[in-house]
């Protein structure tokens, strides 16, 4: 394939990925990745066309109305839906594109494809920062410096012929195909360090580049987000069982502790979204939302440590990927939650986060939380007493007499008399009926026994089997109808944790249901609720059914979650803290450690110079005349020679440097160097010049060897003789030789050369 | 000694590479200080993430640039003299040591710069040549054609490698001091039948006077029509009796008398004419011509001389060490403002004034009586006999128009045919290396070679 194709063909396939970044997250609009397609098949059409024939390219006139009519339709794009402003700006870019593409290609016009391009880009990635924008991103990095390399060499072949603005034609240019044989491996090889090497350089600038305090800017993208079934207003009982089949990551967390070490959960934490306080028909519906603030101070019970529970705080960075929910995710208690842009707000009814809208695509926050999870969250309000009887204890009638039997008789079986009671243990009696793997087992089918009765109570009696979500709700309506007030929370338990990256990827499969059952207030005038957290799912069960969601690509998470963390954490979402502790703290730290070596090297000094001032301290003459006066003087004596020696070596090497090559070894340099290659050609091949040999006994011998060697050497067998005859002319003779008679040496020495190597191979 | 030290010492201190924004560079660099003041002010990472890899080529530019020159030795060929007009080959070798690394896209420049730019208003060239691709461990060679500029001397000190890889955003320029000389001679033309005319006018008006020892040495070489000019003396009578129309007796210029030809570059010191510049051309050109014809016959002696502030003398036997000698001389041959043909003929050697052919060419109207009678050295005699052996030109009245005539070619070629001693030994040793292709790619010249190979 000649340079020309393959410059050009590099050309159009970059501009194909150009174009799938702003089109790979189009998930809008079902004609996005027809642009891409478009612009392949238009380089197709234009590689076979236009760019061998430049006369069949688009004439101006075709041109300009083309470029009028790209308008017309951006703009025409821009009035179907005004909010997407920006894709249609990207979508006129590529129109331009496919005109240009069609034009016959001179290097202004390839630096128009390629800043096109370059703008395509910068749109794509204003529009989204998804992770399928960053790989599209990479591969049209790697591409675009590929074509830069060989728009670099395409410039200069036209320059060499005078073909560029103020240049002249220059002997040597090819007058054909340029660069014929340039793609061998040693090139393909230099390439990819060029790459890599251009890749890394760029990658240290994007991180040394300074960046504002507080979280990196995600942009709001014109692209809406995934849909998280189970976090709507209402939901439908079953409906979860949709998302724990998904494998696609909802969220994206690093934790950390107070001191900022990486925090590796001991189990599996449960991410709150959503509480669900009313049941109707197989329907859950949302609590009430009343916004409010996280305390700045908090209260004392909090504060207080309690024996054998954890202490501390968790920080949590958490990538939300962009969703239609306006749902927040956090570890219970929250103490604090801060975004660069919209703060989190906190739902005082149940003590969940949330955002105002789901527009602005992805969302990076972060949550504070206690480790000990039982403290009560500080900024919820306590459920009031007509709360507690209308959302908290409300069990449709048709069904409260059955759960209520149910009820009574496990916590008659499980909680001894004088204990009943203790609402905890009541609640957690309730909790070990459903686990009890005898009675209930988990499964993701979801088979109706009897459609005449109520789901849970289906559940319960017929089926005995279903996801968290019958759980929770089982479990929810069997506490409110002994009593206990209860609501049911949907959210998220675990994730998968990166080992490498050590952050935990939570994908819509770790969807979850659990249970929250209130124990009353804290005392006054603090009043917080106290809520236990219960969880009713077979948990090993669970995670059977997890791990078997993702199929094959799941044994690679640990890999792709390891480079999606790094895309989302220090590219889409570096920010300065980041870039301090990953640019500039090494680096003062750096600073410090050379700081407090160069200190002890000083003091190291200051102490060699005290024991050498001793070691050379004699206070009269008689004092010399001992070992230590011995020893020094030896040593002393044996550094004076060795300066010596050095100094005379110094100056003879200035000397020569001074004097420069001797020019009569120039010379005769110049006059052997045939002799030379010619000697070390023929030692190649095993015909070497013993020191009692003559040149001229060498040359005699060396024919009779080539003479020997087939009709091809054989042709070349006079060679030696010509060149140790102008030898002998140059070294013995002080005569010239000309420049004709060079080159006929140079090139009969050639073909010496290759007449070997032939015979050879 | 002290001035080596001191251009060590220069080029020790003095950067042997330089590196240059291109002119695409400069754009690329405007875009990207958008992208970047667009990413810092949005603070948008992908933003800020494009900027950083838009300026990675130019980071790497910087590096890469300097390995793609890095183990690459370029020298220069080419002929230590040349005549002013002709096509003149410089051979450029570009050999790459590493092992792998091809070089790819270098342009090779050079400059051939005039030493003084007073003695033909000479301008120097620029050579310049692309190597589109050095494998490893290879060479490769490209012959640059230009034509030689004006007479004078002219000197290559430095070369440059130019590379604009990888990316053509930068260039880095390499400087390679490889210094070189070259002396271009005056253009050189053949003389025509008509200074031959002139010549034996002179020696006729010449054997008027006294009796010419040299007139028997010219050699018979056949008969022609007679022309309008032609002395009656050399009519042969028994064959123009017989043909019925004149024939003269042509003689082949077989004159061992010794020559000697004066010049005299005056130009005036102010507003000099742009004919008075071309008189002195001539005379230059003309002087050199008679030097070559000359010393095609050896055995005769010759002699140059130029008047001026201090008027200089070369003399010698014919022979293709002096022709070079006088050639270069003429080469460098300065117009002169101050001094006469008087002080001229002080400096000459006595047998020279004596027995001498004098041509004496000049770019002004001379008195040759009042020139001899200014000399010291001449007295009444020496000096009529010195006037019967002067052919006075003026230039600036258009003697020498007819006297040269100056073909399209190469007078190298023809001076290569006027040196059979030079020529022999290579003859000799290219017979020993028959088929050579001269020009194509091949071994590199001699490493360290001053430019002139095979004059060490």
């Amino acid at each position: 394939m000649s340079f020309s194709n393959i410059y050009r063909a590099s050309f159009y396939a970059m501009l194909v990925f150009a174009s799938l970044v702003l089109s790979i997250d189009g998930t809008d609009s079902r004609i996005a990745m027809l642009y891409p397609v478009a612009v392949a098949a238009v380089a197709v059409l234009a590689f076979v066309t236009v760019d061998r024939n430049p006369a069949a390219g688009v004439t101006p006139l075709l041109l300009n109305l083309g470029g009028l009519a790209s308008i017309a339709l951006a703009l025409l794009e821009y009035y179907v839906d005004p909010n997407l402003l920006l894709l249609a700006l990207g979508h006129w870019l590529i129109y331009l594109q496919l005109i240009l593409m069609l034009r016959p290609k001179t290097v202004g016009e390839d630096w128009q494809l390629f800043l096109l391009g370059l703008v395509e880009v910068v749109v794509g990635t204003v529009i989204s920062q998804s992770d399928s924008v960053g790989a599209m991103l990479f591969a049209w990095a790697v591409l675009a410096l590929w074509v830069l390399g060989l728009f670099s060499l395409h410039r200069e072949a036209i320059r060499a012929r005078g073909g560029l603005r103020g240049a002249s034609a220059a002997p040597g240019a090819a007058v054909g195909e340029p660069y014929p044989g340039l793609l061998n491996g040693p090139f393909l090889l230099s390439a990819l360090r060029l790459t890599a090497t251009t890749m890394a350089l760029g990658g240290v600038i994007f991180l040394a580049m300074p960046r504002r305090v507080g979280m990196a800017r995600t942009r709001a993208g014109d692209v809406p987000g995934q849909h998280l079934t189970g976090f709507d207003d209402e939901v439908q009982l079953g409906q979860m069982g949709e998302i724990l089949e998904n494998d696609s990551v909802v969220m994206s967390v690093e934790m950390v502790d107070e001191k900022g070490a990486r925090y590796v959960p001991d189990g599996e934490p449960l991410w709150r979204g959503v509480t669900m306080s009313s049941y109707e028909n197989g329907r859950w519906q949302r609590q009430g939302r009343s916004p409010a603030t996280l305390p700045a101070s908090l209260p004392r019970t909090v504060l207080q440590p309690r024996p054998g529970r954890p202490r501390g705080v968790i920080r949590q960075r958490i990538k939300l990927e962009a969703n239609d929910s306006t749902v927040m995710f956090g570890l219970r208690p929250m103490i604090e939650a801060s975004a660069p842009r919209r703060e989190p707000e906190l739902n005082s009814v149940d003590g969940t986060l949330f955002r105002s809208d789901t527009r602005g695509g992805s969302i990076d926050y972060e949550v504070r939380s206690l480790r000990d999870s039982e403290l009560p969250q500080p900024g919820e309000s306590a459920p009031s007493p007509y709360r507690v009887r209308t959302r908290l204890l409300a069990v449709p009638d048709d069904i409260r007499p059955r759960l209520a039997e149910i009820a009574a008789r496990e916590v008659a079986l499980r909680v001894p008399p004088a204990e009943r009671s203790d609402v905890r243990k009541r609640a957690q009696a309730l909790e070990a009926y459903l686990l009890n793997p005898r009675e209930f087992s988990y499964t993701l089918k979801l088979e109706v026994v009897d459609k005449d009765i109520d789901p849970v109570l289906d559940f319960l009696l017929n089926r005995k089997e279903g996801h968290c979500e019958y759980f929770a709700s089982a479990l929810t309506l069997l506490l409110r109808a002994d009593g206990i007030p209860a609501r049911m929370v949907n959210g998220f338990k675990g994730g998968d944790w990166n080992e490498l990256a050590r952050v935990m990827n939570v994908r819509q499969k770790h969807a979850h249901s659990w249970v929250e059952a209130y124990l009353g207030n804290t005392p006054w005038p603090e009043r917080l609720p106290v809520w236990i957290t219960l969880d009713p799912t077979p948990g090993a069960e669970r995670d059977r059914s997890v791990a078997r969601v993702g199929g094959f690509k799941a044994n690679f998470y640990q890999i792709t979650d390891a480079v999606r963390y790094v895309w989302l954490f220090y590219v889409v979402g570096y920010d300065a803290e980041r870039q301090n502790k990953l640019f500039y703290a090494p680096i003062r730290a750096l600073v410090s450690e050379a700081r407090r070596g160069f200190t002890m090297m000083g003091q190291e000094l200051e102490k060699t110079r005290a024991w050498l001032r001793r070691l050379l301290h004699f206070p009269d003459a008689r004092s010399l005349i001992s070992v230590r006066g011995f020893a020094v003087s030896f040593v002393v004596l044996l550094l004076l020679a060795g300066l010596a020696r050095a100094s005379v070596w110094l100056v003879r090497r200035l000397a020569a440097w001074v004097r420069g090559p001797d020019p009569d070894a120039v010379a005769l340099a110049a006059g052997a160097a045939h002799y030379r290659r010619l000697a070390q050609l023929l030692g190649e091949y095993g015909l070497e010049r013993p020191p009692a040999e003559t040149q001229d006994e060498f040359a005699r011998r060396a024919t009779q060897f080539l003479a020997g060697r087939g009709s091809d050497a054989a042709a070349v067998a006079d060679v030696p003789r010509a060149v140790v005859d102008a030898f002998y002319r140059v070294r013995f003779g002080h005569l010239d030789i000309g420049p004709a008679v060079l080159g006929h040496l140079e090139a009969r020495l050639d073909a010496l050369e290759s007449s070997l190597r032939a015979n050879q191979a | 000694m002290v001035g080596r030290a001191a251009r060590s010492t220069l080029a020790v201190l003095w950067p042997t590479q330089r590196q240059l924004w291109t002119r695409e560079g400069f754009l690329y660099f405007i875009v990207w200080i958008v992208l970047l003041i667009l990413g810092l002010q949005q603070q948008i990472n992908l933003i800020l993430l494009v900027s950083g890899l838009a300026a990675g080529p130019v980071a790497a530019s910087l590096v890469v640039s300097r390995a793609m020159l890095r183990r690459l030795r370029a020298t220069r060929r080419m002929p230590p003299y040349a005549f002013s007009g002709d096509p003149f080959p410089i051979d450029y070798t570009l050999e790459n040591d590493r092992r792998w690394t091809a070089a790819l896209a270098l342009f090779l420049e050079d400059e051939l710069a005039p030493a003084d730019r007073t003695v033909s208003g000479a301008s120097g060239v620029s050579p310049r040549v692309f190597f589109e691709r050095v494998p490893g461990r290879d060479r490769a060679r490209v012959r640059w054609t230009g034509v030689v500029p004006k007479r004078g001397r002219y000197r290559c000190r430095t070369m440059e490698v130019v590379t604009r890889s990888p990316f053509g955003l930068l260039e880095r320029r390499v400087t390679i001091t490889e210094p070189a000389e070259l002396v271009v001679y005056p253009t050189v033309g053949q003389l025509t039948r008509r200074w031959h005319l002139v010549q034996r006018q002179a020696a006729e008006t010449r054997r008027g006077r006294r009796h010419d020892r040299t007139s028997n040495q010219q050699e018979y070489h056949g008969l022609r029509d007679y022309r309008p000019g032609d002395s009656p003396r050399w009519i042969h009578w028994r064959t123009s009796a017989r043909l019925g129309q004149p024939m003269v007796k042509e003689f082949e210029q077989q004159n061992e008398q010794d020559l000697a030809v004066l010049i005299d570059p005056w130009l005036p010191r102010t507003k000099v004419a742009a004919d008075q510049r071309e008189a002195l051309e001539q005379v230059v050109q003309f002087a050199a011509t008679l030097c070559l014809e000359t010393c095609r016959n050896p055995g005769r002696r010759l002699l140059l001389g130029w008047t001026g502030a201090t008027p200089g003398v070369r003399q010698g036997p014919a022979s293709v060490k002096l022709l070079h000698e006088l050639l270069e001389q003429l080469a460098v041959l300065r117009a002169s403002t101050e001094g006469g043909l008087a002080a001229l003929f002080d400096a000459l050697p006595p047998a020279t004034l004596r027995e001498a052919i004098l041509v004496v060419v000049s770019t002004r109207p001379l008195n040759l009586i009042e020139e001899a009678e200014r000399s010291a050295r001449l007295s009444g005699a020496s000096s009529r006999g010195l006037l019967g052996r002067v052919l006075l030109l003026d230039a600036s009245r258009g003697d020498l128009a007819d006297l040269v005539q100056y073909t399209d070619t190469s007078v190298s070629t023809a001076l290569s045919r006027r040196e059979p001693h030079a020529a022999e030994h290579e003859a000799r040793v290219a017979a020993k290396t028959p088929a050579a292709a001269v020009g194509a790619a091949g071994p590199a010249p001699f490493p360290g070679s001053n430019g002139r190979d095979g004059h060490p």
